[in-house]
Order: C-alpha cells, then structure tokens, then sequence
C-alpha cells in the first residue's frame, strides 16, 4: 500500500512526500529493496531524501522505544536459524539458491546478476507505474526472508505485463499462469519439487524485465525523468 | 452514433465479465478461508510483540512466547521498534477485536494498493487482486491440504 501511494505521489509532482510515504515500507522493509534502487535510478534525488529524512527518524523513535542495545538483540533474532526456517519454501533468490550447491555463494551472484537486470530496467522504464511494478518484482525477489503471501507483490507486474500492447504472448500467458493459485500450490504444498514453483515464479520476473530491456524504445519517447 | 453504442455494449460486456471473474476469485478467496490454517499467526507475532514493544524485551524470545501461547502457536518477530510499536494502536483492544480491524486494515490497504498503482488498468487490476492466491494467504493464513509427495 505504502510502495503505491509514494508511486502515487511521485506521479502527482510531491517527490518529498513520496520519499516519505516509501520510508512507510519499513514495516517489510526487506521486501522493499526495489525502491531505492528505483530513486537512485532514475535520479529522483528529492524523493531519496524526502525518504533518507524519513528512515532516520523512524530509526531514531526504534532506539527512543527500544533502548540503545535493540540493534544487537534485533541482528541476534535475524540470525537465529528459527527465524527464516523454510528456505526451499520461499520464492525468491535464497529458495532457488537453496537447491544448488555453495548455496550462499549462488545467492550473492544470482542477487548481483537481479539487481544489475534491475537497474537497466529502472533506467530504460519511463513509464512510472511498470517501474515501480519492476521494483516490487524485484525486491521480492533479492529478500532473504518471504514466503506464499509476499508473492502479492508480483501483481502490479502481472497485470502491466497482461495489459501492455507489444508483449509476447508467450509472456502474457505465464503472467495468467501465474495470477491463478497454481505456482503457489507448487511451492507450497508439493514437497522436494518446489523448486519447479520457484523458478516459474523468478523466471517470470527475469523474463518480463529483460524483455523491457531488450525491446527497443520507439523514437521520441523521453528517458526516464524524475518527478 | 453507432460506433458510439458499440463500444458502450462492448465496455459493457467487459465490466460483466470482469464482475464475474472477481466473483470467481473470492470464491476462491472463501474456499482458502474455510479450509485455513494458520489464521491469524501473523498478527498474533504482531499483536504479541506491540505488548513488549517499549519495555526494552521487544526480541526476548522467552516473553514474547509466552504471550503469543495465548492465542496461537508463537514464532519470532522480526519486526522493528517502531513497527511494533505502531501495532499499539490496536494492541490496547481485546485480541479478536483487534484481529477483525487489522484484517479490515489489510483489506482497505490492498484496495488502495489497487486503486493508487499509476498507469493499471483498474478492471484487470481488480480481477487479479479477487484472483491472488498470495493475497488470500495474507488474510486467511495457508489451506490445510495434505502435503503431496
């Protein structure tokens, strides 16, 4: 909600207040990695700091509420192998690492390979709203920690890729395939073979972004500019 | 003048159908409901931890189970400070009635997710968010099937 109402902002010219309202994606701020990426991209500096601004001071209210020592106590919690137990369940980088061999080594050069695929995307996209349904997309997919229901996020994406002129049918249709239950089924419920799951769901938003990037931008469209 | 009826019937016929494929998807929404099970361990994390939230105890795994054990199975809270705390606002409230807002804030706040995205074809957006299976993972929990394989 907050990542579509700072999108909003932005579109409507208040890039501070949309830095404001995207500080609001702290509450799952490990889904939201897209959308700095998205700021620095396309060079929305006032959104950034409007954002920067923001953060900070619900950084300083964790240690008015919290005491000094809540950084040490929250890395603890993070590390604790009981707080992120089902990797091979989740659909993103560190599910799809989980099943290769040096799965922390895959993870990092999968996650480098996604974000560098994201920033072109971001910098090619003029189009606010696909690229804040990229930077959703992607953030899902370079989170160390999300499981069937953050999949919701992969919506606004599904929906431009099925709406778009230009797009491959082929593409649409896997869009489609994945707004039904199906892939979550296959993640979620069908054991040793959720990887087929979560390369349906990872392979989709590395197709749909490299397909931005590769199809060519008609004459006379504008580079991406900030709001 | 024709033309003009035509694409009224034709934007007409589109809203029917996307009415109907949006009632298709909530039946599937209600189906995941009534088959749910794990209703409510998120906000009972939440819930659990807005009580220890200021008491400097936020992440003592110990206290935090012990009050989640009232109302569910606990898991760990990886919220921030601030994210607990803000949970507050319905943490004063008895546990089943602020169960009922938060699942009404979490409906409202996707309808803003789906109205506020720039550039979605509002129709297909709506259609897609009746169809989310995540979406219904988000309210409901996950659906008790027997695991294959």
């Amino acid at each position: 909600m907050f990542a579509a109402a700072g999108l909003l902002c932005l579109s409507r010219g208040r890039p501070r207040l949309a830095g404001a309202v995207f500080a609001l994606c702290i509450c799952k701020y490990h889904l939201a990695l897209g959308f700095p990426i998205l700021l620095v991209a396309q060079k929305r500096w006032n959104a950034l700091v409007g954002g920067a601004a923001a953060i900070a001071i619900l950084l300083g209210a964790c240690f008015w509420i919290e005491g000094p020592g809540w950084p040490r106590r929250y890395w603890q919690v993070l590390a604790d192998p009981a707080f992120s137990p089902a990797a091979p369940r989740m659909a993103n980088l560190r599910g799809i690492a989980w099943w290769l061999p040096w799965p922390t080594a895959a993870e990092i050069v999968l996650a480098i390979a996604v974000a560098c695929l994201l920033w072109t995307f971001l910098r090619r996209t003029t189009d606010l709203g696909l690229a804040g349904a990229g930077a959703a997309a992607g953030g899902l997919l370079l989170a160390r920690h999300g499981y069937a229901g953050d999949c919701a996020l992969l919506i606004p994406l599904l929906v431009f890729t099925v709406q778009r002129p230009g797009v491959a049918v082929w593409l649409k249709c896997w869009a489609v395939l994945l707004l039904t239950p199906a892939p979550l089924f296959l993640v979620v419920l069908v054991a040793n073979k959720q990887f087929y799951g979560q390369l349906l769901i990872v392979g989709f938003v590395v197709a749909a972004l490299l397909r931005e990037c590769l199809v060519k931008r008609p004459t006379g469209d504008p580079p991406a500019q900030p709001a | 003048m024709q033309m003009a009826s035509s694409s009224l019937t034709t934007a007409r016929a589109r809203t029917v159908l996307a009415v109907f494929a949006c009632a298709i998807g909530l039946a599937e929404y209600l189906w995941i409901a009534a088959n749910s099970s794990g209703f409510g361990v998120d906000f009972n994390q939440f819930y659990s931890a807005s009580r220890l939230a200021g008491t400097g105890r936020l992440y003592d795994w110990d206290a935090l189970r012990k009050i989640e054990a009232e109302h569910g199975p606990p898991v760990h809270t990886g919220r921030l400070p601030v994210v607990a705390f803000g949970v507050k606002l319905v943490g004063w409230m008895p546990y089943s009635t602020a169960h009922a807002v938060w699942v009404a804030c979490g409906m409202v706040s996707f309808l803003v997710f789906a109205l506020a995205w720039p550039g979605l074809n509002r129709p297909l957006m709506a259609v897609a968010v009746c169809w989310s299976a995540p979406a219904a993972v988000l309210f409901w929990g996950w659906v008790r099937i027997p695991r294959c394989g």
